[in-house]
């Protein structure tokens, strides 16, 4: 009984943080000036995000959705994890990668033409 | 400042408000209890006895990525691709004509451990690859095994070192094409089964209910998947290839870019 209050506690727990780092993440985005900062709180954001679907299809005490070496179906189906969001997730991870890519080499671009990343700078410098 | 306080606050507090209610309500089911029915119906049938319910693979993720939701993917490689094509496009240098030698400024401990280093990353990032319908893994993820490669080297040596070995951006985008084009034949090889002989639907892997074609089930004894085997091996030629190409234009040294801006300045 004292085990599954811990677990429940714990797992609770881990789902509070992932929402608190959401925000945060968010906060970055909306008022940090300097580019680089606004894309790595985007990582952030798009990567607690990621884990929260993961966590969500998370079991206490599982085996990874793998049927490698087992002959036993019903096995698998009781003490595997969800496949479904690590599916999602991957498809997930390599979008936000092309788009945070693409957000590196046009903040390249922006250095090379105006000398900073800073956006109060740059909104100054285009006046 | 004052708006700044509004906005954090209002973050904290909607977040929380999300949160409690969520953990309250357990919309989201109960946490880490039990798996959804969906998820053990994927698991399920990912290698199920009757073939023509069966995706032929070990692996309930890669089946799911692959073939029970393979339009997904499609366009998930497509999103990849266009990202590269825009970066090569806006950091377009016409002449990287440069040669370059082996030579570092690093001591030779660097320059050996990166030479012993690169063949292993080669031979994990190719078992990945090739075992993803059987093991955790697949083609994006030994793609970027690969890609660490590129950059390794980069680092230890430098771009004028890569562009000796004969690989620039230009090349590295011609292989990232050619291993979407395999994609794209790989998915339209049953619509040509469909209009020459039999019915067949698009991105099929394994013989269906009214359909009798399907993709090789096993290679020489070990389990393929079926199309999911050849997705697999194209997408990793394609991302390996992808973000090569995005490294070695990001390594470009800055010169030869300042240069190409100040041309089209006195140009104008």
């Amino acid at each position: 009984m004292n085990n599954e209050l811990l677990d429940n506690v714990l797992l609770t727990y881990v789902f509070y943080v992932l929402v608190a780092t959401i925000g945060i993440s968010l906060y970055g985005v909306i008022f940090k000036p300097h580019l680089t900062k606004k894309i790595i709180s985007i990582t952030i954001f798009s990567d607690s995000i990621n884990l929260l679907a993961i966590f969500i299809g998370y079991k206490l005490y599982s085996i990874p959705p793998e049927l490698k070496g087992m002959s036993n179906i019903n096995e698998v189906l009781n003490r595997t994890v969800d496949p479904l969001p690590q599916a999602l997730v991957l498809t997930a991870i390599v979008i936000g990668l092309a788009v945070t890519l693409f957000l590196i080499f046009i903040s390249l671009q922006l250095f090379r033409l105006h000398g900073t990343l800073d956006l109060r700078k740059i909104k100054e410098l285009r006046e | 400042m004052n708006k700044k306080l509004i906005v954090i606050t209002s973050i904290v507090v909607f977040s929380f408000i999300l949160a409690v209610y969520t953990n309250l309500t357990e919309s989201l089911g109960p946490l880490g209890l039990d798996t959804r029915f969906l998820g053990k119906l994927y698991v399920y049938f990912t290698n199920h006895e009757d073939l023509r319910l069966s995706t032929a693979s070990l692996e309930p993720v890669t089946a799911i990525v692959w073939d029970f939701r393979g339009l997904d993917t499609l366009y998930e490689t497509t999103v990849f691709a266009m990202a590269i094509i825009a970066i090569y496009s806006l950091f377009r240098i016409d002449s990287l004509e440069e040669k370059g030698s082996l030579n570092s400024s690093f001591t030779i401990i660097p320059r050996l451990v990166t030479k012993i280093l690169l063949p292993i990353n080669i031979a994990i990032a190719s078992t990945i690859a090739f075992h993803g319908s059987i093991s955790p893994g697949g083609g994006f993820q030994a793609g970027s095994i690969l890609a660490v490669v590129g950059v390794l080297f980069v680092v230890i040596f430098s771009y004028y070192a890569l562009n000796a070995k004969s690989i620039n951006p230009h090349r590295t985008l011609l292989f990232m094409s050619l291993g979407l084009i395999a994609i794209v034949v790989v998915t339209l090889i049953p619509l040509a089964f469909d209009v020459f002989f039999d019915n067949a639907y698009l991105i099929q892997n394994q013989p269906k209910l009214d359909s009798a074609f399907g993709y090789p089930k096993r290679v020489g004894g070990l389990v393929f998947g079926g199309s999911i085997g050849l997705f697999n091996i194209f997408e990793f030629i394609a991302v390996s290839f992808g973000f090569l190409t995005a490294f070695a234009l990001l390594s470009i040294p800055e010169h030869v870019f300042k240069e190409k801006l100040r041309g089209e300045e006195s140009l104008e």
